[in-house]
């Protein structure tokens, strides 16, 4: 590695480590440590989300996505990520805020019954561990590529380095980091667009040569018979069920905003962080299709983004956009193990375990914390024989996103909806999600069946089973508001 | 399940996109003024969130008009 690289790796590893540090000492508290002390402003919240984002949609396999499909991916940031921002802006974060939850599975445990609040948060909290896990893998294989470090010995740096800080100073030390690490990441971005195009030999000749060799890289959508992104399921699967129930139902996401210091900055931090969102592709989007123009040779997709770094940019350009990559996975890490041990802390301990003292909640989601990286740390290494980043995680996720979406659709909006009828919407709903993904379906089309059946069953249910009385509901529902 | 729907083609994905994006914005006037900016530290009208989502959604617009 080149020294100026060198040092620029250290100088951001240093920094982020010692504002981690100097925040822990504001944690007096499971408030503080879990939501900041309610203390956040809105532009801090709104870089935090994107961090939290961008990682958790994987830096690494969006590239490799573009590099196969075309701009197609970006979807996943424009109308599979826009319109829902805009209903968790102005819907959905208001609702919780007045509610005054810790995490959205509490919002469920008020709004239906506590099985659902643990049920929703023992499947989120898995989903979580194996993200945290891809996050690692993913930054284990860019320093692989980049420093020829072992994959074993990236996660173990990357699991110590998020751990001190993540485990000393909480939710306020993860946003203030992950806004550091945004602002690193659109540097870095803005940086390999400009060198990348001059090496293409300007913007048409770049347009040009990927037009000539890959006639729908520049399309937004894809046929309707394409095996992975069909622009139906796109539009059903992605930008009506999927992403919706990722930003009003995703506690990693959104529990950065119950940290905000008033309603209107956790509002307004999503909606900052939907401008943001429109400009990502440029990070992850951009050098998946510059490889293909540049002809990488590289082994499989997800080997882009590496390439792009290593082979592109010059010496102390190169270290930032490397910093860059790694700041976008540490931050999607931080915020998923910290979002975890709410959970695991009051959503299921919460729930199991009777008469807990509050005063422990401090010192539990602390270890829980140690826990959940060790538990991401231990599963890593498996990720790379499971195929590529991206789809995985989507794969997975449209299990029980549609369930959740209709649970907090009908749930904020309807007093139709049960204790019972959620309940069994849950259970049933991820069921058959599984059983439509065994038959082959794409899965974008099962989320919005699932989507669909689940609306249907929580709706009828409520015809037989018993609602919450009226002032249970009250700042639960928006007709009750 | 879905194989009739492999006929349609994909520029109609673009004109929906417009059109859901159209009346996410009307939509987003349905809600008062007042609910919006709630406990706003000031009522100044650069903080009234339907019109951050409404620039938003311009951006979108140019976005699928232009990578069709």
């Amino acid at each position: 590695m080149h020294p100026l690289d060198l040092s620029i790796v250290v100088a951001y590893l240093v920094t982020i480590t010692v504002v981690g540090f100097r925040l822990s000492k504001r944690v007096h508290d499971s408030r503080d440590y879990f939501l900041a002390g309610r203390s956040l402003t809105w532009w801090v919240i709104g870089l935090s989300i994107i961090g939290t984002n961008v990682s958790a949609n994987g830096y690494v396999g969006a590239a490799g996505g573009a590099y196969k499909n075309g701009i197609a991916q970006a979807n996943f940031e424009w109308i599979g990520a826009i319109p829902a921002m805009i209903l968790a802006s102005l819907v959905f974060i208001p609702l919780y805020w007045r509610s005054g939850v810790y995490s959205i599975p509490e919002y469920l445990g008020l709004r239906y019954n506590q099985p659902v609040r643990l049920i929703s948060a023992t499947i989120a909290s898995v989903f979580a561990v194996f993200a945290i896990g891809v996050s690692l893998w993913a930054i284990a294989l860019t320093l692989q590529t980049y420093m020829d470090w072992p994959i074993w010995v990236g996660i173990v740096v990357t699991g110590t380095v998020v751990g001190l800080y993540s485990i000393s100073g909480g939710l306020a030390a993860v946003a203030f980091t992950d806004a550091f690490q945004v602002v690193i990441m659109f540097l870095g971005g803005i940086v390999i667009v400009a060198i990348g195009i001059s090496n293409a030999g300007g913007a048409d000749d770049f347009a040009r040569t990927l037009m000539g060799e890959n006639p729908t890289h520049l399309q937004a959508y894809l046929p309707a018979d394409h095996p992975e992104f069909p622009w139906p399921g796109v539009l059903l699967g992605l930008a009506v069920v999927l992403s919706p129930a990722y930003w009003v139902g995703s506690q990693a996401i959104l529990q950065r905003t119950l940290g905000a210091r008033t309603q209107w900055d956790a509002s307004a931090s999503m909606m900052f962080a939907a401008f943001a969102k429109t400009l990502v592709p440029l990070l992850i989007v951009f050098p998946g299709l510059l490889a293909l123009v540049l002809h990488a040779d590289i082994e499989y997709p997800d080997m882009a983004l590496p390439w792009v770094v290593k082979n592109v940019l010059p010496p102390g350009l190169s270290g930032l956009m490397f910093i860059a990559i790694i700041a976008a996975l540490q931050s999607s890490i931080d915020s998923g193990i910290n979002s975890t041990a709410l959970m695991v802390t009051r959503d299921i301990r919460g729930v199991l375990v009777k008469n807990t003292d509050p005063e422990s909640e401090l010192r539990i989601g602390r270890w829980m914390t140690l826990v959940i990286l060790l538990g991401g740390m231990a599963f890593a290494p498996y990720i790379g024989d499971l195929g590529g980043i991206y789809f995985l995680i989507q794969t997975l996720l449209s299990l029980f996103q549609g369930p959740m979406l209709a649970l907090l659709l009908l749930g904020a909006f309807s007093s139709r909806a049960t204790p019972v009828g959620g309940l069994i919407t849950l259970v049933t709903g991820v069921a058959f999600a599984a059983i439509l993904m065994a038959m082959d379906l794409n899965m974008l089309y099962v989320a919005f069946i699932t989507f669909c059946y689940s609306l249907v069953v929580l709706y009828g249910s409520g015809f037989f089973t018993q609602p919450l009385g009226s002032e249970a509901l009250k700042r639960l529902v928006y007709r009750h508001v | 399940m879905f194989e009739w729907l492999n006929e349609l083609p994909v520029a109609w994905a673009n004109n929906i996109t417009v059109v859901l994006f159209v009346l996410i914005a009307a939509a987003c006037f349905a809600i008062p003024r007042s609910s919006v900016i709630a406990d706003a530290p000031t009522k100044a009208r650069w903080r009234d969130l339907r019109w951050w989502a409404v620039a938003l959604i311009a951006v979108q617009l140019g976005i699928y008009v232009l990578f069709r």
